[in-house]
């Protein structure tokens, strides 16, 4: 965009606080000297970043964004420089303004490491990449692979006898397989679709999948509730029963102390239907205790918050599976909880009831367009009929 | 004598379309709701000769859930035709309508002549 003939472009390029214009698909389409003569060069390294593509998409398309401001991690000839960009909440004229100021590190100590007295971790914070950040880089790096090794592993199911193989690529398999959907629902183009769910229905066949581990592990189910009518859910199936398998999973896995063995533990699974939204609770989960649960579930899905307790015992599929969980109830317009209850642990799976309100613009406008097609012959008809 | 009928949609437009649509029938009573538990009560109340209900709709019961309740009603059952409205027309969906008891299956967007034969002879009525 020239600043030629264009008052309001030149009087922000007299600004000497840099400043960007983003256009609404994440293009600069204006930078005044300021931010041109920054030594990160944010004009170049800005669009490249998923967390400013976001916020800068989000305000674009209309979207009310509470956070405008990020630190983004940016590579200059000083090396590797924060950056706070912060975003006018609307667009103006079409164009998200963004405003680029240095974040000036502390001064490094030399001396021994000082403990944190508050145990913030705000040093190491800084160093860690966002949990958007690192779906970006896998998507970047993985996604095709493990597109590649699931389908060249999709005729291994069931393992063939005698392959000794087959046992741990099928472990591998189901890793990759969620991997590939956290990438997918962390990703930026998440087709959730419309298709019909009855959530008994699902839930009772992700127990059937995880009979096997639930004898194993002396786990039983009980359902409560699932003989009301419950409304259905719509979206996509396969993220919702990954999102049911990865909870119920957690569940079975957790029903009893690491490493230990006992009594059957029942977990109760059930539904109820509140006002718009479906409720689905899972109870007992047995080893893991609620705060300890809450705590890391609290952690991973805070914007920018350090990750969880990295010498928890709890196992990968843990930490995977509730964000992954929770990203697939948002995008379905839902949520997940974890509450305890006077001890007893409950995580709650919320979804909207029935159809998504639609965007029905076009389907109006072709409704419109037939009934006009066949008015004249409507009218035709009555007066035959008059 | 004078048909009762239901439309049961959420999207005030088709509902208003429905409407000017069956004005051109000789003698209709229409009623209507916006979502399905409310189309679900008044039809208990009223025990309409024909239900047009949307398929996908928010709330706490759907298209195909309404449909087998009437259908399930030993009032309603025998007595009310339903035709199921949707944007869908997949050969499961379709399964589902049959699966609930549907009488027929109106695919959106929809010609008002088509609606007004297919109500016409879902009434018993000859165009």
């Amino acid at each position: 965009m020239s600043t030629a003939n264009n008052p309001l472009l030149i009087l922000l390029d007299l600004v000497p606080s840099p400043l960007i214009l983003f256009s609404a698909d994440g293009r600069v389409a204006f930078s005044n000297r300021a931010a041109q003569g920054m030594r990160a060069r944010p004009v170049l390294s800005l669009p490249g970043d998923p967390n400013v593509r976001e916020l800068v998409r989000a305000i674009g398309g209309g979207k009310i964004v509470t956070q405008t401001g990020i630190e983004v991690q940016v590579n200059s000839d000083e090396g590797i420089e924060t950056l706070h960009c912060d975003c006018a909440p609307k667009p103006i004229a079409g164009l998200v303004a963004m405003s680029v100021t240095e974040v000036v590190a502390p001064p490094v100590s030399t001396g021994p490491a000082e403990p944190d007295p508050a145990g913030s971790g705000d040093g190491q914070r800084r160093e860690r990449l966002s949990l958007q950040q690192i779906m970006a880089l896998i998507n970047a790096d993985l996604a095709e692979p493990i597109g590649a090794v699931l389908e060249a592993t999709r005729n291994l199911n069931p393992p063939q006898p005698g392959a000794g193989l087959g046992g741990p690529v099928l472990t591998l398999r189901e890793r990759l397989e969620r991997l590939s959907d956290l990438i997918n629902v962390f990703g930026e183009d998440v087709l959730i679709g419309e298709e019909r769910m009855l959530l008994p229905d699902m839930v009772r066949s992700v127990c059937q999948t995880l009979s096997p581990l639930a004898r194993e592990r002396s786990v039983s189910f009980l359902f409560d509730g699932e003989a009301v009518d419950l409304p259905p859910v719509y979206g996509s199936r396969h993220l919702i029963h990954r999102a049911l398998y990865e909870c119920l999973h957690n569940a079975v896995e957790h029903a009893h102390p690491a490493g230990t063995s006992g009594p059957t533990q029942v977990v109760k699974i059930g539904f109820h239907a509140a006002g718009a939204h479906l409720l689905l609770s899972v109870r007992n989960l047995g080893a893991l205790t609620a705060p300890a649960l809450t705590r890391f579930a609290n952690g991973l899905f805070q914007a920018g918050s350090a990750p969880a307790d990295e010498t928890s015992t709890t196992g990968g599929a843990l930490r995977i599976g509730l964000p992954l969980t929770q990203r697939i109830l948002q995008l379905h317009g839902g949520r997940l909880k974890v509450q305890d209850d006077a001890g007893e642990l409950s995580v709650m799976l919320e979804l909207p009831a029935g159809a998504p309100l639609r965007n029905t613009h076009h389907l109006d406008l072709l409704q419109a367009q037939i009934y006009a097609e066949d008015l004249s012959k409507l009218m035709a008809r009555s007066r035959r009929t008059a | 004598m004078t048909a009762r009928i239901l439309i049961v949609d959420d999207q005030p437009d088709i509902r208003k379309l429905i409407r000017l649509t069956l004005q051109h029938l000789d003698d209709a009573e229409v009623h209507e709701a916006d979502n399905g538990g409310d189309g679900w009560r008044l039809a208990q109340d009223i025990k309409p000769d024909l239900m047009l209900l949307d398929v996908m709709m928010p709330g706490e019961l759907d298209g195909y859930q309404v449909c087998a309740k009437v259908k399930q009603h030993p009032d309603l059952g025998p007595h009310t035709k339903v035709i199921l409205l949707t944007a869908r027309a997949q050969q499961e969906d379709l399964e589902q309508g049959r699966r609930a008891g549907s009488d027929a299956y109106l695919t959106k967007a929809f010609s008002p002549l088509k609606l007004l034969d297919l109500v016409d002879s879902m009434l018993g009525r000859t165009v």
